[in-house]
């Protein structure tokens, strides 16, 4: 999935606007950087151009703390999405498998302890 | 939103608790954290980072490389930017953001634009028009047999093909070899061809 040829370059907070003024340089040898910024990945240039490179969406690697370390009420680095599904996972696992009920299913053994 | 381990086995719970207020508890709290911490390892793809790089830096110890696939990009100030999905671990030189890469999950929906048309109209040896996005066509020679060009990537293509010596002329009156091939950058002919002869090759 990740590969070490096809990424964008990191720079350091305040060195793309410095190697802006550089002509020998200011096109990063054709490659795309980075700065974060304030939550964001701010790219050198417009990646989603649909005459240039017409990226969309970006694949992200960030370094967090080991699950097991975070407590109860730490804030986990989970998106909306991700919680949902770890969730829809989880509960598909641990969810008992309903009784049939003979009342539409007629093929089906009885079950032996009926709910109550 | 906020998500924390308690919101999460809350969440969980709630849903196996739901429905029949009869059936009790069936399941462990403990066991549906440890089923909750597996999933969210899975969902990250987890991946413990070395302590010790090879700049001798030392990186503290208990942090996991997790990763995060499709984060849209959006136009920013005439460049682009796209937000972190969670707050990586500060570190030295920013490399709590360990890795910046275009998708390759393919999840999000992506509004195409369709190509435009490409036409390649050539008299073998004496001329050649490219309408359409410019592209580098290698080919249009005599006794070549093959045309080639990323023009043609995985696109079909209309080909007119006739001993038209003079460029412009319309070649619609069916003597003339009209088809339509799906090419990958190459598109192959039967025959060489010879000099004077017209060809036009339309992406569709």
């Amino acid at each position: 999935m990740l590969t070490a040829l096809d990424q964008y370059i990191p720079l350091q907070n305040g060195q793309a606007s410095f190697i802006k003024e550089q002509n020998l340089i200011n096109d990063l040898l054709g490659v795309v950087g980075y700065e974060v910024r304030d939550g964001f990945v701010v790219f050198t240039e417009d990646i989603t151009n649909p005459d240039g490179l017409n990226v969309n969406a970006v694949d992200m690697q960030l370094v967090v703390m080991d699950i097991g370390k975070y407590g109860d009420y730490d804030i986990l680095p989970l998106t909306a999405d991700m919680a949902a599904q770890v969730v829809a996972e989880v509960v598909s696992l641990l969810m008992p498998t309903p009784y049939p009920d003979k009342r539409v299913d007629s093929m089906s053994e009885e079950p032996l302890n009926k709910r109550g | 939103m906020l998500v924390t381990k308690q919101y999460l086995y809350e969440t969980v719970a709630s849903l196996l608790e739901g429905g029949s207020p009869s059936a009790g508890k069936k399941f462990e709290p403990r066991m549906v954290q440890a089923h909750l911490q597996q999933a969210i390892n899975r969902k990250l793809k987890t991946e413990y980072v070395s302590v010790t790089l090879p700049s001798d830096e030392t990186i503290p110890e208990g942090l996991v490389l997790a990763c995060y696939n499709d984060i849209p990009v959006t136009p920013y100030k005439g460049l682009s930017r796209a937000q972190l999905p969670a707050m990586p671990i500060s570190l030295r030189r920013n490399m709590g953001v360990f890795f910046v890469g275009p998708a390759t999950g393919g999840n999000i929906p992506v509004v195409t634009v369709d190509d435009p048309i490409i036409t390649v109209e050539s008299v073998i040896g004496i001329s050649v028009v490219i309408t359409g996005t410019q592209q580098v066509i290698s080919g249009l020679v005599a006794g070549s047999t093959t045309v080639s060009s990323d023009a043609f990537s995985n696109k079909e293509v209309n080909i007119v093909r006739g001993n038209f010596p003079i460029p412009g002329i319309d070649p619609t009156d069916g003597s003339n070899y009209f088809t339509k091939v799906t090419a990958s950058t190459l598109i192959t002919f039967s025959t060489p061809f010879v000099a004077g002869e017209y060809l036009k090759i339309q992406t569709i």
